[in-house]
């Protein structure tokens, strides 16, 4: 074949490219050529010029070599280029339609400047791109159709926020016209991006899914396996193949599979996750039992308790029993049935069962107690406060059902010793309790009131308490009156140097809070006195102190302002002066 | 005055984020005072922006075709988004008051009515526009000539040097070396040899297939070589005959380096007067070699004349200046314009207008660009194989085809004209993008009896021609499997 000649002959050529025209003089291959080439050139001329431009090559200076192959390249290249094959060979078949149905001429069709930014968010990688494909989203863009197969290629994207947003958000908005994609290219032996695929696929088409699930239930790689089970939680037909599933050999497939069950809610899925508590699996049937909503489970578990706490009890108290019943009450979370609440007691007020080794098992019990929310439950808990582990408890359940007065008589005695066991204890139970109230302080905006802070009702003598251990955060959330000895004691902590500007803020709107009339002034003050850079942004709570200064504290706010470093602050924060001038003056 | 619709405003817009900002003035309300005149060529108003005083914004259409933007905000886009903003109101319907024309404006518009007057004067005593600026002297012709002659001969040194040494032996070193030699071809007026030679050093370390590299540094280097040989022939030529008018015939002046002058093209007889063009595909790409990303549009001419050759409109903004510069974007309106420019080339010549107006496409449109299809394929690739034969010619025509069957013989998609002829479709490296994906998504109607925009590359390894489609035309609509 002749054209087959003059590939050859563009090969050697290339390799003379590659190797330089300078070792040209010595190759022999296009010369071995040259005689066939000849013999057709008296056919064709064109093979006639090959044969003249071929013999020219690796002849004369360096010059004239690379002139030569540079010819004979050119003129390949012009005959090579009109030879390319278009045609395809076998019978014309019509090819299958994904999309009958969706009608692509409805859709406006989206411009380059709007679809690219788009697509290389979805394709490529690199920072800013989950912003552009939620900004593609509320453009509507995911109508079109060149986005179909990017947003389906996106779920295999590493950047993981990207991957559940196309999940959970976009690809089921696209319904039917991306499901032949999803079911083309799904491939349940896959990874992470598969998993995605079926819980789309799940999502969009429900019940009509279900023989694809059990496939990936009894075939699919762990992933993949996962997803299924998700997808088949709370639904009867699947229960079998969930079943099954609960004894996979890998731990978080059982466990997967144990939640799944617990949201079926059925007598058997029931059974099964009582037996994975007996055995090796107690630790990963907690969460399960806990959400299953079984009639018997609470009841179940209080006889599965049962029994373990008299093994532990009976004899020499064995960990794993100890593990098994840690569990076991875990679970009771979240069941507040009179039964669970019985044994709870029960088990509280069991001396035998007081000992060091269950002490995981008695906090838990005690804190499940403290969820009970009913009278019995608070009293057995009061009535434990002598037991160091359970002071906390005993506290916070006290705080609920005694009498202010009572609740201070009865605990004050433990801060006795700030550093005492007893009084570390309870101090950190006061911080707890009291950290809502600071942080809803911190928010607060003006519409709001105190009123609606979480109310526990603490005795006046603890403000005082308070002081006297120097806790200032306690001091601010417990206040309420204007007590000389409280103020004097905020106002030293106020002026108290190296004090955190945080500390100062709290004390300024406890101030504000209290009706102090030098609360306007202080807040001054802090903002006069603080370092330029100590505000970097303007809180809620600053803002909203701010604008309960009078009017006349404009100028000084603004002079306040215009020294600090960030000038985003010293901007907002003008503009709020500019707020306060606008006030009537009274 | 001209139908201002969402589509046109957004084909005005510099960029996509000055759609959404100008998108979102409106929404929000920020103009303090919308106005237009009586008559309704102008409309203007007041936008608040971050200083004290609003930014008042106008937009003058008493030239429907070019309309003036006018913003007193210091931003470099133009039109800025106030601008945009305020067509953005006006489209979506906000009411906007009667009211007289600002002094600042009417004394501009009577400045530019008298520039016109000066103008259309100059015309009428015979001087052709902006002619006197434009005649360079003969002697200045000559030198610039030389010295384009002389950077040749450089050029031509550097081409054989490689040559000679192999392309094996380019390694970081010698590249490093070239690009330097390379960067001195800058002084001799032939910019479009040095952008197609730093192509050939850029293909030294672009590719990770070996193989495929020493293939198109192959082709690059009989494009150089052919190149020099028709610049040096052409050159000499010119500077010995000063008769010989410039090559309009091939792109071989745009190769070289030249960038046609609008008022060259008038003068060389290169306008098409009172066309209207569909826009059937775009897209955008960087251009290494040059520093440039190319905006790249792709219309068919309605109407009888061009024969259903596509035309291509190509913007270049250099990476340097990209973000003052307009970014093209896909146009689905049709365009009308008085005077297209058509510059010197092969079957898809670049085009360029000035003043257009814009309009909806109707169904005649689709069916207008249907029935231009070219419908038998052995002409059509012959004609392309035509081209592809020079070196210096665009590797990638574009076609507009009809096809009687789209479909499917083993894994290739197939087009068969309505004699029974084929074209296989595939993917091509000019466009790095799959299309062909996307066919089983559309329609069934189109697997048989419409329009398909094509674009061709010749694949040396496979020694096949390939044609990726770009884009549908049905009766109702473009279907862009591009941008």
């Amino acid at each position: 074949m002749s054209m087959e000649m003059l590939y050859d002959l563009h090969q050697d050529v290339r390799r003379l490219f590659i190797a330089g025209s300078a070792v040209s003089g010595g190759d022999v291959r296009i010369k071995r050529q040259l005689p066939k080439l000849e013999q057709l050139g008296e056919s064709a001329p064109v093979f006639k010029r090959v044969a003249e431009a071929a013999s020219r090559v690796g002849e004369g200076t360096a010059e004239q070599m690379a002139d030569a192959l540079l010819e004979l390249a050119v003129l390949l290249h012009a005959i090579l280029y009109t030879q390319g094959q278009t045609d395809a060979a076998g019978t014309l078949e019509p090819f299958e339609v994904y999309t009958a149905a969706s009608d692509t001429t409805a859709a406006p069709p989206v411009p380059y400047r709007r679809l690219k930014p788009v697509i290389d968010a979805l394709t490529e990688r690199g920072p800013g791109r989950l912003e552009a494909v939620k900004q593609g989203y509320e453009d509507n863009i995911f109508t079109d159709i060149r986005t179909y197969l990017p947003a389906v290629t996106a779920l295999e994207d590493p950047y993981s926020e990207i991957a559940d947003y196309m999940t959970n958000v976009v690809l089921p908005s696209m319904g039917a016209n991306v499901l032949p994609i999803l079911h083309a290219q799904l491939n349940l032996q896959g990874g992470q991006a598969d998993a995605r695929k079926l819980t789309v696929i799940h999502r969009l088409t429900g019940q009509a899914s279900h023989a694809l699930i059990a496939k990936a239930l009894t075939e699919g790689a762990a992933p993949v396996k996962l997803a299924a089970i998700a997808a088949a939680a709370g639904s009867p037909d699947l229960e079998e193949l969930l079943y099954e599933i609960s004894y996979d050999r890998k731990k978080e497939i059982r466990a997967a599979a144990l939640l799944a069950l617990a949201k079926n809610g059925s007598d058997r899925a029931a059974e099964r996750l009582f037996e994975a508590l007996q055995g090796k699996d107690a630790e990963i049937a907690v969460e399960p039992l806990r959400r299953c909503d079984h009639p018997d489970t609470g009841q179940r578990l209080v006889e599965t308790a049962s029994e373990l706490r008299d093994m532990v009890t009976g004899g020499k108290p064995d960990n794993a029993a100890i593990e098994r019943m840690t569990a076991a009450v875990n679970a009771m979370e979240g069941k507040r049935e009179p039964a669970v609440e019985e044994f709870l007691i029960s088990l509280l007020q069991d001396q035998t069962f007081t000992v060091k080794e269950t002490e995981p098992v008695q906090e838990c019990a005690a804190g499940l107690l403290l969820e009970m929310d009913t009278a019995a439950a608070y009293e057995v808990l009061n009535g434990l406060r002598n037991r160091i582990n359970m002071l906390d408890y005993a506290f916070r359940a006290a705080l609920q059902f005694l009498p202010r007065e009572a609740v201070y008589d009865h605990y004050h005695g433990y801060l006795a010793k700030k550093q005492s066991a007893e009084g570390k204890t309870l101090l950190r139970a006061c911080h707890d309790i009291v950290i809502p109230v600071i942080r809803a302080m911190r928010s607060y905006t003006i519409e709001e009131d105190y009123g609606q802070l979480p109310q526990h009702g603490w005795d006046s003598r603890w403000v005082q308490l308070f002081v006297k251990l120097d806790e200032a955060e306690l001091v601010c959330s417990v206040a309420e009156r204007l007590d000389e000895h409280v103020i004097d004691y905020l106002l030293a902590k106020l002026h108290k140097p190296r004090t955190r500007i945080s500390d100062q803020m709290i004390i300024v709107s406890t101030l504000f809070r209290l009706g102090h009339r030098d609360a306007s002034e202080l807040l001054l003050y802090v903002l006069e006195q603080a370092s330029p850079q100590q505000f970097y942004y303007v809180t809620e709570e600053l803002r909203a102190l701010i604008l309960q200064l009078p009017g006349t504290a404009a100028d000084r706010l603004r002079a306040a302002a215009e020294r600090f470093t960030y000038t985003s602050v010293k901007e907002e924060i003008q503009d709020l002066a500019d707020k306060l001038a606008l006030k009537p003056t009274e | 005055m001209a139908q201002i619709t969402e589509a046109y405003i957004d084909a005005l817009a510099p960029n996509a984020a000055a759609i959404k900002n100008g998108r979102s003035l409106a929404k929000k309300n920020s103009f303090q005072r919308l106005c237009q005149t009586e008559d309704g060529t102008l409309i203007f108003g007041e936008c608040k922006g971050s200083g004290k005083e609003p930014y008042s914004c106008s937009a003058d259409f008493i030239k429907p075709d070019s309309p003036v933007f006018r913003c007193s905000c210091p931003s470099r886009q133009f039109p800025c988004k106030h601008n945009l903003g305020l067509l953005y109101a006006y489209a979506s319907g906000s009411p906007f008051q009667t009211g007289e024309i600002p002094q600042d404006i009417a004394d501009k518009r009577e400045k530019a009515e008298k520039r016109e007057e000066r103008k259309q004067e100059a015309a009428a005593s015979g001087e052709p526009v902006g002619a006197s600026k434009r005649k360079t002297s003969r002697s200045a012709l000559v030198k610039k000539m030389n010295a384009q002659l002389e950077g040749i001969d450089l050029l031509d040194k550097l081409v054989k040097q490689v040559v000679n040494g192999g392309l094996a032996a380019l390694d970081a070193k010698s590249v490093r070396m070239l690009e330097d030699q390379a960067k001195q071809l800058g002084g001799y007026y032939i910019p479009g040899m040095q952008a197609a030679f730093r192509e050939l050093l850029l293909l030294v370390r672009g590719c990770d297939d070996q193989e495929q590299q020493y293939t198109a540094m192959m082709d690059q280097l009989t494009i150089l070589h052919t190149l020099i040989k028709r610049s040096r022939d052409y050159l000499t030529a010119r500077k010995e005959n000063e008769e010989l008018p410039a090559d309009t015939g091939t792109r071989l002046e745009e190769w070289i380096g030249h960038a046609w002058q609008l008022a060259e093209l008038r003068e060389l007889g290169l306008m098409r007067s009172s066309t209207e063009l569909l826009q059937l595909s775009f897209r955008s790409y960087a251009d290494e070699a040059r520093a440039e990303y190319i905006d790249e549009g792709f219309w068919l001419p309605l109407g009888s004349d061009g024969a259903g050759d596509i035309l291509v409109t190509r913007h270049y903004r250099p990476f340097r200046a990209a973000k003052h510069i307009r970014e093209d974007d896909s146009c689905f309106l049709v365009v009308q314009t008085k005077e297209l420019a058509v510059y010197p080339g092969d079957m898809n010549p670049r085009v360029r207008w000035e003043d257009m107006t814009m309009r909806e496409p109707e169904s005649k449109d689709y069916e207008g660009v249907k029935a231009a299809a070219k419908r038998s394929y052995p002409e059509v690739i012959k004609q392309v194989k035509n081209q592809l034969k020079s070196p210096l010619a665009y590797k990638n025509p574009v076609v507009l085809l009809h096809y009687a069957k789209l479909g499917k013989a083993g894994e290739t998609y197939v087009l068969e004209d309505e004699q029974g002829k084929r074209l296989a479709l595939g993917e091509i490296d000019a466009i790095r993008q799959p299309t062909l994906q996307l066919l089983p998504m559309l329609g069934a109607e189109l697997h048989a009896d419409q329009a398909v925009l094509v674009m061709f590359e010749h694949q040396m390894g496979s020694r096949r021609l390939t044609a990726q489609p770009l884009a549908f035309v049905t009766e109702q609509a473009v279907i862009r499997l591009l941008y």
